[in-house]
């Protein structure tokens, strides 16, 4: 029985040295402890990208950039906030988008918000219009967030092995290099900056082929209704009423509040127009106005500008930064109170230098240029 | 406190286990009372405020059965009075936790129709473990009565309730398996024999609990998530769901059980094993003797044989099965999803016996189900009744029965709209994805099937703890484990250490058990 101790013993040691050279490598490239990430990104004075390759779930890391900064103003949303740029701002900025993408989302992080003592003043809340389709069933629970790993875990080393597995950059994860955090940030160049914005690095210099060129995914994705695009008649009044109620607790807790609907790229727009299957979004619009929600609606991109933006889209979902550096500009006309937190200046000369492309914003470039990535036939 | 959590492993069970043997050396009574006290210790880190209920539930019943063991004839008569009023306020007891609100809830149901106001239910916190102490203290309780008891220390009886490998969710012990073992002095002696074993099953069941049902347990968790959100379950996630269930509480608490005997082995203490493979059955009274074996044999020892058995004739005996078995069910919940799973099982167990009686006594003698069709009509059966046992109400039971048997229509992968246009056609199929696009990041439906499958061939084909720990560990304080060749041996501990460590890297989403909440 001796024996039999000893081989367990030795399967004890030899599983924890492996899991300590995991453990060791997960933290130096930055998926465990987000803390520690903040610091290296704050340390650096934001020149570090960082983007986990297995935590999809960004609302812990959202979260944990918040409570750093204590922000005045900061941007709530899906993915489709995250283009929204501290420099658009003249006061302390987070963006949070990407934490939220449905009511639940929203919900818990206002409950969130009411929990820390140290409130933003100004939240731009980016509202996709699916999030109130009364067809997508998804929205209907209640969201409880993952937690940012802080040790290893067999998962976490098993999605670690798949991301670099599945990544012709794998030898990358172990030569990591100074500006990039994160196995999605170091493999594929991509990632979000200090204070949460998400930088298309590798899309818009071309490094990686786009999967989205001239939106062909994104309507493909329309004709067969899927998921975001799912058809509905009208907005689902149960998850307005629970949005509306999140809003006015935000209100209540001292927070202005800006509700914002940023387009999608100008061909969908129009598919969406002709097709008639949408009736819920007109809905959506009408029902948030009875209930006392100004919803300040760029869903078409003509709103923003008179000329044709798709060459300043990411993909059929995704505006850049100067799409959003307009909503931001349209946004300081509308509401007085946000003006005082918008640097508009800095969006009138970044909008004029930027306009046609889709991130203007180009510090974590590495010498590339942007290159029009979405075979638009359009000069960068 | 929970077995699988760093708090557990990591400071409870080194500093008990150390203080037990260090206390061992210089006195038996002295590491007996801290292991009770740890074990009190352990029990009111997870409800500090049913303590002096568990504490004093200890002393009544030791002070009880002291009376009910006097052998004085002349008092048979208090004896008798004495046993029911033990017995009784058990189960008062017992009541008052656990079923007010069942009660409630009936009542209403029952009296809504004659325009009574609704009474309120009550806000009962329900101590954890209350079944179990209960349950072995009951028997304690008429073992006493019919003088049964030998070993009757106190120590050792506050030690064998409170002990806390099996203290908040079983195996339901006998005294007589576990006193007596108390008060050998070879149980304070570290036994490195026992404590290889309890390795194996510990680990065993710390995998089987963190890898295997808490990661299939999101599946019938998502069924009946989605259910209570109103939405419809149709055909295949209704049985998704229901498949997942059923190995979820398989490897759940089977999980537990096979912990708590490798918990008690380290401290030299034999636990009887509670599974069996169950799911190898190919009959339901088989079933039964596989699963959840200490309630199996409480339920037989106290009630099914008191109640007449079968020594009444069949018609008796089948009422006798299900009364026992109905009771079982409302043992495990208050609700009567409960009542009607032990009802369920009840009629099962009848049915089976009947069909018994049929083969022994026809003329012209059928012959025997063969095992290909005996076992998936167990199985299947077991399947459905989990479906019970799990729901909430008998309306979301209702609702997966339906989906189950296809009544709610059939959902597939829309990709599956292109590849077999011809599904189309039917206006019972729908293309929006098996979980209606419910599904959340990080579960797919193809994994569910996948892992259905992986833990149905683990169930089938594999050796379960009692195989591979020796059978004979439970008729002889485990002392002559079978011989395997050395080289299958050192593999085995070597991936048993390896495992461990697997899992512990798992624990950080690691759940409750589920028989906790009974």
């Amino acid at each position: 029985m001796r024996r039999f101790l000893t081989y367990y013993c030795l399967g004890v040691f030899i599983a924890t040295f492996v899991a300590g050279v995991f453990a060791v490598v997960l933290y130096r490239v930055g998926e465990i402890d987000i803390e520690h990430v903040i610091r290296q990104q704050a340390v650096s004075d934001n020149h570090i990208l960082f983007a986990s390759g297995i935590n999809h779930d960004f609302y812990s890391a959202k979260l944990a950039i918040y409570n750093d900064i204590h922000p005045s103003a900061i941007v709530i949303g899906s993915s489709r906030g995250l283009e929204f740029r501290r420099a658009f701002f003249k006061t302390s900025f987070v963006n949070m988008g990407g934490c939220v993408s449905s009511v639940a989302h929203f919900e818990r992080l206002v409950s969130d918000i009411e929990a820390i003592k140290e409130r933003p003043k100004l939240a731009i809340v980016v509202l996709d219009f699916w999030w109130f389709n009364e067809h997508i069933v998804s929205d209907v629970s209640d969201y409880q967030p993952s937690s940012f790993p802080r040790y290893p875990t067999i998962s976490l080393c098993g999605y670690a092995i798949a991301t670099m597995a599945s990544s012709h950059n794998w030898p990358s994860a172990f030569v990591i290099p100074k500006d990039r955090l994160g196995l999605m940030g170091v493999l594929s160049n991509a990632g979000f900056d200090r204070y949460g914005s998400f930088y298309y690095v590798s899309t818009i210099t071309g490094e990686i082929h786009s999967k989205d060129e001239q939106f062909k995914e994104t309507e493909s994705a329309f004709a067969k209704g899927e998921g975001r695009f799912a058809p509905g008649a009208t907005a689902s009044e149960v998850l307005i009423d629970r949005f509306t109620r999140a809003a006015f607790r935000l209100r209540d807790l001292g927070v202005h509040f800006v509700a914002v609907m940023p387009p999608v790229a100008p061909p969908i727009t129009n598919l969406i127009n002709k097709s008639g299957r949408y009736a819920y979004i007109p809905d959506l619009r009408m029902k948030l106005a009875t209930r006392g929600i100004e919803l300040l609606d760029y869903s078409d991109a003509h709103a923003l500008a008179s000329n044709d933006l798709c060459a300043e889209f990411l993909d059929g979902f995704h505006g850049g930064d100067v799409i959003y550096a307009r909503i931001a500009n349209e946004v300081a006309k509308s509401d007085v109170y946000s003006a005082a937190f918008i640097d508009f200046r800095y969006l009138q000369r970044f909008i004029a230098s930027n306009s046609g492309r889709a991130e203007g914003d180009n510090r974590f470039d590495r010498n590339h240029t942007e290159v029009d990535f979405l075979k638009l036939g359009v000069l960068k | 406190m929970r077995f699988n959590s760093y708090e557990f492993l990591f400071a409870f069970l080194p500093i008990t286990f150390a203080g037990f043997f260090l206390f061992g050396k210089w006195s038996r009574d002295a590491a007996a009372v801290w292991l009770s006290l740890s074990s009190l210790f352990f029990y009111a880190y997870g409800d500090r405020n049913a303590l002096p209920l568990l504490s004093l539930s200890i002393v009544c019943n030791y002070w009880l059965s002291s009376k009910l063991n006097s052998t004085s004839q002349r008092t048979e008569n208090r004896r008798k009075l004495l046993i029911y009023i033990a017995v009784g306020s058990n189960l008062v007891v017992l009541a008052i936790f656990k079923y007010p609100n069942f009660i409630i809830r009936t009542a209403n149901y029952f009296l809504s129709g004659f325009r009574f106001t609704n009474l309120p239910e009550v806000n009962i916190n329900l101590p954890v473990g209350i079944s179990f102490f209960t349950f072995t203290q009951i028997a304690f309780l008429v073992d006493s009565y019919q003088r049964k008891v030998r070993e009757r220390k106190f120590v050792h009886y506050a030690l064998f309730v409170t002990y806390f490998p099996h203290l908040v969710a079983g195996p339901i012990l006998h005294h007589s398996q576990m006193m007596p073992q108390f008060a050998h002095a070879s149980t304070y002696r570290i036994n490195f024999k026992r404590i290889a074993l309890a390795l194996v099953a510990f680990t065993i069941g710390l995998a089987k609990k963190v890898i295997l049902a808490d990661w299939i347990g999101q599946y019938s968790d998502l069924l009946f998530r989605n259910l209570s959100h109103g939405i419809t379950p149709t055909l295949l996630n209704s049985w998704t769901g229901s498949l997942a269930y059923t190995f979820q509480i398989y490897f759940d608490f089977s999980g537990y059980s096979d912990m708590a005997v490798g918990l008690s082995l380290l401290f030299g203490v034999v636990l009887p094993i509670n599974f069996n493979s169950p799911y190898k059955a190919t009959n339901i009274i088989d079933f039964w003797r596989r699963w959840h074996i200490t309630l199996s044999a409480f339920l037989r020892d106290y009630l099914y044989i008191p109640l007449g058995g079968n020594r009444y004739g069949d018609v008796r005996r089948y009422i006798n099965l299900v009364i026992t078995m109905l009771l079982g069910g409302l043992w495990h919940g208050a609700n009567w999803t409960f009542v009607l799973w032990g009802a369920f099982h009840g009629a099962l167990l009848s049915i089976d016996h009947g069909w018994r009686k049929l083969l022994t006594n026809s003329r012209n003698k059928p012959s025997r189900m063969p095992a290909l069709l005996a076992w998936p009509i167990t199985f299947f059966s077991v399947v459905f009744s989990w479906v019970l046992f799990r729901s909430g109400s008998l309306q979301q039971s209702g609702a997966i029965y339906r989906g189950m048997l296809g009544l709610n229509g059939i959902q597939l992968p829309v990709p599956m709209a292109g590849r077999f246009p011809v599904l189309q056609r039917f206006q019972f199929v729908a293309f929006k994805g098996i979980w209606n696009e419910s599904i959340p990041v990080g579960m797919s439906a193809s994994e569910g099937f996948l892992l259905i499958f992986l833990c149905l061939a683990i169930c089938l084909f594999l050796p379960n703890t009692a195989d591979l720990i020796g059978t004979d560990i439970v008729l002889d304080h485990g002392d002559s484990a079978r011989r395997t060749p050395i080289f299958r041996r050192c593999a085995l501990a070597f991936g048993l250490g390896f495992l461990f460590v697997i899992t512990l890297l798992s624990l950080h989403h690691a759940t409750r058990f589920i028989y906790f909440q009974f």
